[in-house]
């Protein structure tokens, strides 16, 4: 009878956890929504609603545009909107990287970087553009070289790492991101090469790469993206119940039911390909996978039943603002998205690490 | 909780949402002078020729790098040319984009030709003849293929006879000494001197004037080692004007210890050459090719030597 | 329904222990005694099968461990350290629903067999807590109670008396950290589940407390099995000299465990 009574408030409070946790969803999304519009109005460009409304409407009767309404429908249709949707889905896999790898790691200070992910697609790019800069036959499809390039450069360096981390005794968390450390300065020994060797023109063009930008962003580039990125999503949901195991620690995970040796695996490689796929087509862009999930945390708590989709949901969030930021910040100039996000992730990583300094556990 | 981050957010998206910069001007003259050219400028040297050609009232904005003549530097800059926002472009509503080789990012002419601009980019070029080629295609574009026609000779003309009267007096001294060494120095940090190799504009003034590029066989511009520099001893120094702006930067080169015990080094040799016309090909090429003639009489001339 | 025989555990290349021979039954209590670094804890981390660095057979309920699936054998035995740190602020019911996820429940069974659990380890009131804020003691009993949990079989089943019959419980020092009122009240709720068939392997320093319970003693000593047995036969002067090198006390008691003492 006693436990009874508690099971039901045990109960009760579970819904109503439920309940808070899918208003904020909602709230997330009407915030999603909020920054679109204002996103789509903002930057270098006069445009506001009113103006795109009567666009649509004499699109919609088949009516030509002058000039002007058609400048209008180009800056948002192909230049605004693609970039915004790609932002959504490249900060939706990076938040939810970040929260996998921090789960894995058990570390609320860990971040996809720590692999090697950003140092080897930063270098199989520059060699790419300096390869192009040096035969210009290359020069036609030279940009879906270098996201090939930065793609499987992504891939390469995780695998040496996970090549240098096992043990027969299974792959300790450590060693991983010890092998991720040099790998990483292996990489960017191989860029120092690269830049040492290249002409103005490539030093100039692997710089810019590594910064991260939307600049380039088309509809064929987001369909890609986004086609890719609904099975990957539906893999991290499928991880949640996983890294709440691995929270525990990986033997109580193993003693629990857990396959730990197979997950630890299969989340390295969908955290790495992930990555790779936002790194290859946007450049670097820093500190989402590892601020979102704090912030995720904060808000939803612990449970990746939540936290995952709120990852998700938060790294749109903050990859739209970011975009109108540096779209709008100081037209006609476009700030680098990468520079957007390491200059509101720093200072926060900075806070994060004075917090846990401090004695607070973080979030 | 959700209170104080939809406040903090609602704060910020206000804030960022700036209106527009671009110019006022576009927006009315849009409909009434819909014939005439809004030209975007990407790169110093195209820039230059616009002016050289007459045809500034065409341009609208340029970007950074576009600093001579001084009405140029007035313009609203767009950013880097290598790293140009087609978003910040269209705002000026231009009907055309004039650009040097590098322009970029790569989807930017895509991106402007489909919203109806038209694009043109020059191939790069390091020497006269590509000069006077590029003067030629842009009286084209320009509608003034006279004009260009006739800066080029003219440039031409100055040019050969500024050549002529290098190669009689090296030919005069010939017994005296061989050609001289020159080098261009780009910049210069505690790890290196960054010079002109081949394969630049430095090195096409050089050809002309007759002397020789102590970094010739340097692909473009790069850090040449100490010891290489001494090796080939120059005679004399040049250094791109931008590099050394304070009183005492030329002499504070020639303590350089690449350069102390060169030729150059030892009598402190060294002048300044105007960035935008020394490092990029423009109209102003007899005049570079015109100061480093004069600054190297000395080395033909002793009786004749000039003070820097 | 637990067997080890002739088994060898390694730490690394070095030999920990030799030549043990165990034997669990259905509902018995075992506890395993011996010095520091004897290999005490690394014995339960073999039996859970965390520890692969061993030769010799360790069969569950007939079947080798490595015969069994992953997600089975977690309903069939469970573990509970003697520390456990959870990194991310995970509230006292999540952590115990994670028991839970190897069934398919309604979440109304499960929150009922939780709290079940939770009355009998008196730790109904932490719900909604942090599990980082919780006293050493107060996260024993969680992590004990998540065990418990895990073992539980699902709702849909009838419920019987045998419910854990072929069930092990591996406990490493469970009550390290608990006060006096609840070192009792642990052993008390653990040996009721051996009333109802489940198998307990327990590693304790606090011979006291825990031998009355045991219907088992295992005393591990140079690296091989001393003694196993009932109480009365292993626990003497002499066993235990040999075990920890010192000469101990033996008051004898009523319920006929002698009370051990320097």
């Amino acid at each position: 009878m006693h436990s009874k009574a508690s099971a039901v408030n045990l109960q009760l409070s579970l819904n109503a956890r439920r309940q808070r946790h899918l208003r904020g969803f909602v709230f997330g999304s009407i915030l999603a929504g909020v920054i679109l519009l204002v996103g789509m109005q903002s930057g270098s460009f006069e445009q506001s609603a009113g103006i795109l409304a009567d666009v649509i409407l004499q699109k919609v009767h088949q009516q030509t545009l002058s000039q002007e309404q058609y400048l209008q429908w180009y800056v948002f249709s192909e230049l605004r909107a693609p970039r915004m949707v790609m932002a959504m889905f490249v900060g939706a896999l990076l938040a939810m990287s970040g929260c996998a790898m921090q789960g894995l790691v058990r570390n609320p200070l860990a971040d996809p970087g720590l692999i090697g992910i950003s140092g080897g697609a930063a270098a199989a790019a520059a060699t790419a553009l300096a390869l192009i800069n040096h035969f210009p036959e290359l020069e036609a499809g030279g940009q879906y070289l270098i996201a090939f390039s930065a793609f499987i450069g992504a891939l390469l360096a995780v695998w040496i790492v996970l090549i240098v981390a096992r043990t027969p005794a299974g792959m300790a968390i450590s060693s991983l991101i010890l092998a991720g450390v040099a790998v990483n300065a292996l990489a960017g020994t191989h860029i120092g090469a690269i830049s040492y060797m290249a002409n103005d023109d490539a030093l100039r063009q692997i710089t810019y790469w590594t910064m991260g930008s939307l600049g380039g962003v088309t509809w064929s580039k987001v369909l890609f993206v986004g086609a890719l990125s609904v099975p990957i999503i539906a893999l991290y949901m499928h991880l949640r119940q996983p890294l709440n195991l691995f929270a525990l620690g990986e033997n109580e995970a193993q003693c629990m039911g857990l396959e730990v040796n197979k997950y630890k695996r299969f989340i390295l490689w969908l955290v790495a390909f992930s990555v790779a796929l936002a790194t290859a087509l946007c450049g670097i862009i820093g500190f989402v996978g590892l601020v979102v999930p704090h912030i995720a945390r904060t808000l939803f708590g612990a449970d990746h039943k939540y936290l995952m989709p709120a990852c998700g949901l938060l790294g749109a969030i903050l990859m739209l603002a970011a975009d109108t930021a540096s779209r709008a910040l100081f037209p006609p100039l476009e700030i680098p998205i990468g520079i957007v996000t390491s200059a509101v992730g720093a200072p926060f990583f900075l806070y994060l690490l004075a917090k846990q300094k401090r004695g607070g556990a973080i979030a | 909780m959700y209170k104080y981050l939809s406040f903090i957010l609602f704060l910020t998206t206000t804030f960022i949402h700036a209106p527009v910069q671009a110019d006022v001007s576009a927006r009315a003259g849009d409909k009434g002078a819909a014939q005439s050219m809004r030209i975007i400028a990407s790169g110093g040297s195209i820039t230059e020729v616009i002016y050289a050609l007459g045809k500034e009232q065409y341009l609208v904005a340029t970007d950074s790098t576009s600093l001579y003549p001084a009405e140029a530097a007035a313009l609203p800059k767009l950013g880097y040319f290598r790293q140009l926002s087609t978003e910040g472009i269209l705002g000026f509503a231009p009907t055309h984009l004039f650009g040097a080789q590098a322009t970029g990012p790569e989807t930017l002419a895509t991106q402007l030709e489909s919203a109806g601009i038209k694009v043109h980019i020059f191939t790069e070029q390091r020497d006269l003849s590509g000069l006077q080629q590029m003067i030629s295609e842009m009286g084209q574009l320009l509608d003034t293929p006279n004009k260009a026609q006739a800066l080029n000779t003219q440039i031409e003309q100055q040019v050969a006879k500024l050549k002529y009267e290098a190669r009689i007096r090296s030919q005069d001294s010939r017994e005296k000494q061989g050609a001289i060494t020159a080098l261009f120095v780009m910049s210069d940090s505690d790890r290196g001197l960054t010079v002109a190799g081949g394969n630049t504009v430095p090195q096409s003034l050089f050809d002309d004037a007759g002397i020789i590029n102590a970094a010739k066989d340097l692909p473009d511009y790069k850090v040449m080692d100490n010891e290489s520099i001494l090796a080939a001893n120059p005679d004399i120094i040049f250094v791109a004007s931008h590099r050394a702006k304070e009183p005492d930067a030329l002499a504070r080169l020639c303590q350089h210890p690449a350069l102390k015990a060169t030729n150059a080094g030892r009598n402190c040799v060294i002048s300044t050459m105007e960035s935008s016309s020394a490092l990029g090909l423009s109209p102003r090429y007899p005049d570079a090719l015109k100061r480093i003639i004069q600054k190297t009489a000395a080395f033909y001339a002793p009786e004749l030597a000039h003070a820097q | 329904m637990l067997e080890l025989e002739k088994i060898a555990l390694y730490h690394g290349e070095t030999p920990l222990l030799n030549g043990l021979d165990i034997t669990l039954k259905v509902g018995e209590f075992a506890t395993v005694i011996g010095e520091n670094g004897c290999g005490k804890s690394t014995l339960l981390r073999c039996i859970a099968g965390l520890h692969s660095h061993y030769s010799g057979r360790v069969a569950l309920n007939d079947r080798e461990l490595s015969g069994w699936n992953t997600k089975t054998l977690a309903t069939q035995r469970a573990f509970v350290n003697q520390h456990n740190q959870v990194q991310f602020a995970f509230l006292t019911e999540e952590v115990l629903q994670l028991g839970r996820m190897n069934q398919k429940e309604t979440l109304a069974q499960s929150t009922e067999l939780i709290c079940q659990v939770a009355e009998q380890l008196s730790i109904g009131h932490l719900f909604g807590r942090d599990v980082r804020t919780l006293s050493g003691g107060e996260r024993q009993r969680v992590f004990i109670a998540k065990a418990l949990v895990q073992l539980l079989p699902n709702a849909n089943t009838a419920k019987y008396e045998g419910a854990f019959e072929g069930k092990l419980l591996l406990l490493d020092e469970p009550t390290s950290a608990l006060d006096f009122r609840f070192q009792k009240a642990m052993m008390d709720v653990i040996k009721s589940y051996c009333q109802q068939g489940l198998s307990v392997m327990c590693v304790s320093h606090d011979m006291n407390l825990v031998l009355p319970y045991a219907n088992q003693v295992i005393l591990l000593a140079n690296g091989r099995c001393l003694a196993q047995g009932q109480v009365c036969e292993v626990i003497n002067e002499q066993n235990l000299q040999l075990c920890f090198g010192v000469t101990p006390t033996l008051i004898p008691q009523a319920n006929s465990v002698p009370f051990i003492t320097h």
